[in-house]
């Protein structure tokens, strides 16, 4: 019995420790009217919330970091605010693409509130568009989550067929850019409200608000891991103090962060945006990638479409796009796999690299910068990868053979030459010949992809011309390759 | 029956009160209950929205008085009634006082025109002889009246577009009123007007106000309009209303017939009932702040 009691002391004093480390905050920029659904993006350095603290309309609202305050909020540039309620976004992590909900959107709507995509173009938001009847209904259709590759997004709805209330419905994006007929997550839903879905940055972490039975009081902010396709697990109550008799909605957190935002209704009955500090709920730390794309010549910040794909799936993890003012990107990417990162832009040769991420590196921030040529007399060095002694083309370099293709008729006139090279390892002779057989099977997959073979050239070098001059296994990597140069 | 319109009306409008447009966190704001629990003030709603707007259109005038002791064929006849279209503009605030209602204040100018026609037998001087014959003329008479009309109305929106509005409507008299009325011989042969005139037709100058046009008139207003979302804040109300004074539009007159004079001599009569009442058309633009 006393060891009963020690026990259940000690669980006491634990779980009062914990629940006292958590500090809860309001943030600076809460006013008397409702202030909600806050998301941050580039690393941290900007938040975009919900307000209709300017004649009663929700607006989308915007603030940067002033070393460790927040600046004055305004309300976004461009025509996304064009609506009679408009709010609630999700961003990707580069901050320039954005979905969000609007009642009566100057563009037109499926019916009541609907869901919108937006550009960053020029800082201005723009380009606003209805995400169309696959993912809208005639019924209430807003708070969107997109998933940090782009690819999933997570929404609330109270179309008819769902479980009761507001369900959480799901939608994916085909290669076509379009989006699939949004599906109810059964496991994720009750016959209650359930709300703000916010899927975190490993793509596995959910965390949704629901005013069903058991919580602490009204609308309370619970999580769950997805496990597999979209199957999720059971729910945990965040419980204090993260949860209130007061009303919570908009759990969202950075990645490898400490601090994490929510919503929470005060005494007067408006929403304000709240801080826990530490994240009492923080998801699997993820690689942040983040870096300048510049022109190689003029070193001028460039805005250029970047794919980020796993190498060995082939699939794209991330469409994103460098910032058109400062040429700055941001991705997140999960450990344990091997990427490819491409940049392309019109008028330029576009650039590839390959880039593992050991599990050793989560949580981390690789800064990845990229000088892109410009297509008089530019090059880049090909995705290209051979077996060991080989000159067969391995199935991982499709994607960047037909990259090359793709640029060769975009750009028909131009003419290419392919430069094998390999490192210091055996004969000068064997070398040359190895690296001209490379040369000749890329120039080989273009020719039998129908462009002509007058506009290419391919020469092996063996190992006379190293990217770098060392024996170390890193160095004998990078010089073992197959570049392209414009002629 | 009316009492059950009635019920029906305000039931309606009951109901609608506690319906909301939704917002991006409360599908047709129903969960404000939650969200606002406690709450004396609430953000989204907290703010009262406040519609400007401008109308113009048109008046569809619908006019009658009882006329008593009236010859057959009497000149007077046609004065018994009479419709006309005139124009009307006018500007308006909109507070809302609960969820899908308002009340509507508006100005107007607000101009009454109306006027009939048609035949009537005088009699009739013959040119030469004097002898008095019986001629056909036709007749046609037109009014003109212009208010400035102060109309507080409540608003009330059965769906977030279809919008009805009733409320008093105080028409206040700007200048006199004017009218014509003309009357031209149209049967054969050579006779004029009588009483020694050498004309065939002949316009006579009314000012209405000398036979006692009433101001201020009270009447109730009430319209339907729909409004077509031209953006966020502006929308394009075509609207149609209806005027019912209560007020007469002049006051009861007697006078004599003299359509028969001298066959018949001066024949007293009376006018009465002088109703007139509007039927409304107009487009607005309301500007939502």
């Amino acid at each position: 019995m006393k060891t009963l009691y020690t026990l259940c002391l000690f669980l006491g004093l634990t779980f009062t420790t914990i629940a006292q480390q958590v500090e809860v905050m309001n943030v600076p920029f809460n006013t008397s009217s409702d202030d909600f659904a806050p998301v941050v993006t580039k690393n941290g350095k900007i938040l975009y919330f919900t307000s209709d603290r300017s004649g009663g309309r929700q607006k989308i609202y915007v603030t940067d970091r002033k070393g460790a305050d927040w600046n004055a909020p305004e309300e976004i540039n461009g025509d996304a605010n064009d609506g009679k309620q408009v709010g609630a976004p999700t961003l990707t992590p580069d901050g320039l693409f954005m979905i969000f909900s609007a009642y009566k959107h100057d563009v037109s709507s499926n019916g009541r509130t609907d869901l919108y995509s937006a550009r960053k173009i020029a800082g201005k938001w723009t380009d606003v568009q209805n995400l169309g009847t696959d993912v809208n209904s005639d019924a209430f259709d807003a708070q969107p989550s997109l998933s940090s590759d782009g690819q999933t997004l997570y929404f609330v709805s109270d179309r008819d067929g769902g479980k009761g209330g507001t369900d959480i419905y799901v939608t994916n994006r085909s290669s076509s850019g379009s989006w699939s007929k949004a599906i109810n997550i059964n496991e994720l839903n009750s016959d209650s409200d359930d709300m703000s879905p916010s899927i975190s940055s490993d793509n596995s972490t959910m965390f949704i608000s629901s005013n069903r039975s058991g919580g602490e009081g009204g609308f309370d902010i619970y999580t769950t891991k997805r496990s597999s396709g979209m199957s999720f697990g059971s729910l945990t109550n965040l419980r204090t103090p993260i949860n209130s008799t007061a009303d919570e909605y908009f759990y969202s957190a950075l990645p490898n962060s400490t601090t994490a935002y929510f919503s929470r209704t005060n005494s007067n009955g408006d929403l304000d945006v709240m801080t826990a500090v530490p994240n009492p709920y923080p998801s699997e730390p993820v690689l942040l990638v983040q870096g300048v794309v510049s022109d190689a010549v003029t070193k001028l910040p460039l805005g250029t479409a970047i794919t980020i794909s796993d190498l060995k799936t082939g699939k794209k993890v991330a469409n994103l796009q460098s910032d058109d003012a400062t040429g700055e990107y941001y991705a997140t990417l999960t450990a344990g796999h091997t990427y490819s990162l491409t940049a392309s832009k019109a008028g330029y040769v576009f650039y590839s690299e390959r880039f593992e991420v050991p599990t050793t590196m989560q949580g981390n921030t690789v800064t990845k910068d990229i000088e892109l040529s410009p297509l008089s007399a530019g090059s880049t060095r090909l995705l290209i990868f051979f077996d060991y002694d080989e000159d067969k083309l391995k199935e991982e370099s499709v994607p960047e053979l037909e990259r090359i293709v793709d640029f060769m008729r975009e750009n028909s006139v131009s003419k290419v030459a392919f430069e094998g090279h390999t490192d210091d390892v055996g004969a000068d002779d064997y070398n040359d010949k190895l690296s001209q057989r490379r040369a000749d099977a890329v120039k080989q997959y273009l020719i039998q992809a129908g462009i002509t073979a007058d506009r290419m050239s391919a020469k092996g070098f063996g190992k006379r011309k190293p990217l770098v001059k060392s024996t170390a296994d890193e160095a004998r990597a990078q010089n073992r390759r197959v570049e392209m140069k414009i002629k | 029956m009316k009492v059950i319109s009635m019920f029906i009306i305000v039931l309606g409008m009951t109901v609608s009160a506690f319906a909301q447009d939704e917002d991006v966190l409360r599908p047709r704001g129903s969960n404000s209950s939650n969200a606002r629990r406690g709450s004396s003030s609430s953000g989204s709603t907290s703010s009262t929205p406040i519609i400007f707007g401008i109308e113009a259109g048109m008046n569809y005038n619908m006019f009658s008085q009882t006329m008593s002791g009236l010859l057959p064929d009497s000149r007077f006849a046609m004065l018994a009634s009479g419709n006309g279209i005139s124009p009307l503009v006018g500007a308006f605030v909109d507070i809302e006082v609960a969820r899908n209602l308002g009340v509507q204040i508006k100005l107007a100018y607000d101009q009454k025109k109306f006027g009939n026609s048609g035949n009537a037998i005088i009699d009739c001087e013959t040119a030469g002889t004097g002898a008095i014959v019986d001629a056909t003329i036709t007749g046609e008479y037109t009014n003109t009246v212009t208010y400035l009309d102060l109309t507080p109305q409540l608003r009330w929106n059965i769906t977030p577009e279809l919008v009805f509005l009733i409320g008093p409507t105080v028409h206040f008299q700007l200048g006199n009123g004017t009218g014509t009325f003309s009357e031209t011989i149209t049967s054969a042969g050579e006779c004029y007007f009588n009483f020694g005139q050498s004309n065939q037709s002949k316009t006579s100058a009314i000012t209405i106000d000398s036979i006692g046009t009433i101001a201020p008139r009270f009447g109730t207003q009430i319209d339907l309009g729909y409004k077509f979302n031209l953006s966020s804040m502006i929308y394009l109300v075509p609207k149609v209303g209806y005027q019912f004074m209560f007020t007469k539009l002049a006051e009861d007159e007697a006078s004599s017939d003299n359509s028969r004079f001298p066959s018949l001599g001066l024949v007293p009569i009376t006018a009465t009932n002088k109703t007139l009442h509007s039927l409304q058309f107009t487009l607005g633009l309301w500007f939502q702040l």
